[in-house]
C-alpha cells in the first residue's frame, strides 16, 4: 500500500458535520460554563461576604461590648480584613488567568499551551503558598480567641479552637493536595513536553 | 464573516465538512470518549466565538479551537459526562456507504495516527486536510520550515508502515 491510497481514503471521508441541536447546545452551555467556575466564585462570593460582613460585626461587637484592650480588638480586625483581602486578590488573579485562557483559546497551538502552562505552574505556585502559611491561619485563630477574651483565653479555650480550625482546615488542605497532584502536577507536565515537541 | 453561533456552525458544516470528525477521531480512540471530545470541541467553538475576528480565516479558527481542546482534553475530567447533557452525538465512525476497502485504509490510517505523540498526530491530520505550511505554521505557531522538516518525517514513517503491508486493504 502507497502513501498516496491512504491520502485518497483521507480525502473520500464523507462526513457532515452532524445537525447540532442548538437549543440544547444553549442549554447545556450556561450551566456548563458555570459549573466549572464554580470554586472560583464560591471563593470570590465568600471573601467579598466576609470583607463586607467581618468588619461590621466587628463594629457592632465592640459597641455592644467594649473590648478592654481596644488596640488589640481592632489590630485584630485589620489583621483578618488583611487576610482576607489577599484571599480576594489570589481569587481574582485567578479569574484573570482563566479570562485570558478563554481568550487565547482561538490562538496557536504553541500560544494556548503557554499561557496554559503559565496558570498552571501559577496556580501550582499559589498553592504550594497557600499550604506554606496553614501555620498563619492558626495564628491568626489563636489571636482572634485572645483579642476578645484575653482574659478567660485558657489553655482549654486554645486547644477546642486549634480542634476547630484543624477540622475545618485540614479537609480544605487535603483537597488542594489532591488537585495539586492528581490534576495540576501530570498537567504541567503534559503542557511541558508538548511545548519541547513544538520547535 | 458568521456572527452568531448558528451562522458560524453551519459556515463550518458547508465549508469544512468532517474537519471536527477527523479531530476527534485521531483524538479520542474510543468510542465512548468521541462523543465527550466533541461536545467540548463544541462547547469550546461556542465559547471562543468572539475570539473569532475578521483577522483569521474560518478553517483556521476551527483549528486552532479544536486541536488546542483535543490537545488540553484530558480523559480523567470525563467524568462529569452525567451532569452534561448530551446537546450533540457523533456520528458512527465509519460511513458505510464507502467501500469497504476504503475503510479499512482510514481505520488502518486513524490507528497509525493515534499512536503518534501529540503535535505529531496535529501535523499529520492538517497535512492530510491539505493545508499547506505556511497554514499549519499558522495554526500550531511552528515554522513553515520546521513544519516541512517533521511532516516529511512523519509521511515516511507511515509510508514505510504502509509498505510493510503485504496483503491488499
Amino acid at each position: 500500500m502507497k502513501f498516496e491510497d491512504l491520502e485518497n481514503a483521507w480525502s473520500s471521508q464523507p462526513t457532515p458535520l452532524p445537525a447540532v441541536d442548538f437549543a440544547a447546545l444553549q442549554r447545556a452551555t450556561w450551566p456548563e460554563m458555570r459549573r466549572r467556575t464554580r470554586f472560583l466564585r464560591y471563593e470570590l462570593g465568600g471573601a467579598v461576604f466576609v470583607l463586607i460582613a467581618y468588619p461590621l460585626l466587628s463594629v457592632a461587637n465592640y459597641l455592644y461590648h467594649r473590648p478592654a484592650n481596644a488596640l488589640l480588638f481592632w489590630g485584630n480586625v485589620a489583621v483578618h480584613v488583611a487576610g482576607w483581602i489577599a484571599v480576594l486578590g489570589y481569587t481574582l488573579r485567578r479569574l484573570r488567568r482563566h479570562r485570558a485562557l478563554l481568550r487565547e483559546s482561538a490562538g496557536s497551538v504553541r500560544s494556548f499551551a503557554t499561557v496554559s502552562l503559565e496558570a498552571t505552574a501559577a496556580e501550582m505556585r499559589e498553592n504550594r503558598l497557600a499550604l506554606a502559611l496553614t501555620p498563619l491561619v492558626f495564628g491568626l485563630a489563636w489571636l482572634s480567641g485572645y483579642a476578645r477574651h484575653p482574659a478567660g483565653y485558657t489553655a482549654e479555650a486554645f486547644a477546642t479552637q486549634t480542634v476547630i480550625v484543624a477540622a475545618i482546615l485540614l479537609p480544605l488542605i487535603g483537597a488542594v493536595w489532591r488537585h495539586h497532584r492528581r490534576y495540576l502536577a501530570p498537567r504541567k507536565e503534559q503542557l511541558q513536553d508538548l511545548l519541547r515537541d513544538l520547535p | 464573516m458568521p456572527d452568531t453561533p448558528e451562522a458560524l456552525f453551519a459556515a463550518i458544516q458547508r465549508e469544512h465538512p468532517g474537519l471536527i470528525m477527523r479531530i476527534v477521531q485521531a483524538f479520542a480512540p474510543a468510542p465512548g470518549e468521541r462523543d465527550d471530545l466533541y461536545q467540548e470541541i463544541l462547547l469550546a467553538l461556542w465559547q471562543a466565538i468572539p475570539q473569532f475576528g475578521d483577522r483569521s480565516k474560518l478553517s483556521t479558527y476551527v483549528y486552532r479551537v479544536a486541536l488546542n481542546c483535543a490537545l488540553n482534553w484530558q480523559r480523567s475530567q470525563r467524568r462529569y459526562r452525567d451532569k452534561l447533557q448530551n446537546f450533540a452525538r457523533m456520528p458512527a465512525e465509519s460511513d458505510p456507504d464507502l467501500p469497504p476497502q476504503v475503510r479499512a485504509r482510514l481505520q488502518w490510517l486513524y490507528a497509525r495516527i493515534h499512536e503518534l505523540p501529540p503535535v505529531d498526530r496535529s501535523l499529520i491530520l492538517l497535512s492530510l486536510d491539505r493545508l499547506d505550511y505556511e497554514a499549519i505554521a499558522e495554526i500550531t505557531g511552528m515554522s513553515a520550515s520546521n513544519v516541512g522538516v517533521r511532516l516529511h518525517r512523519i509521511k515516511q514513517r507511515l509510508a514505510a508502515a504502509a509498505a510493510e503491508i503485504t496483503h491488499e486493504i
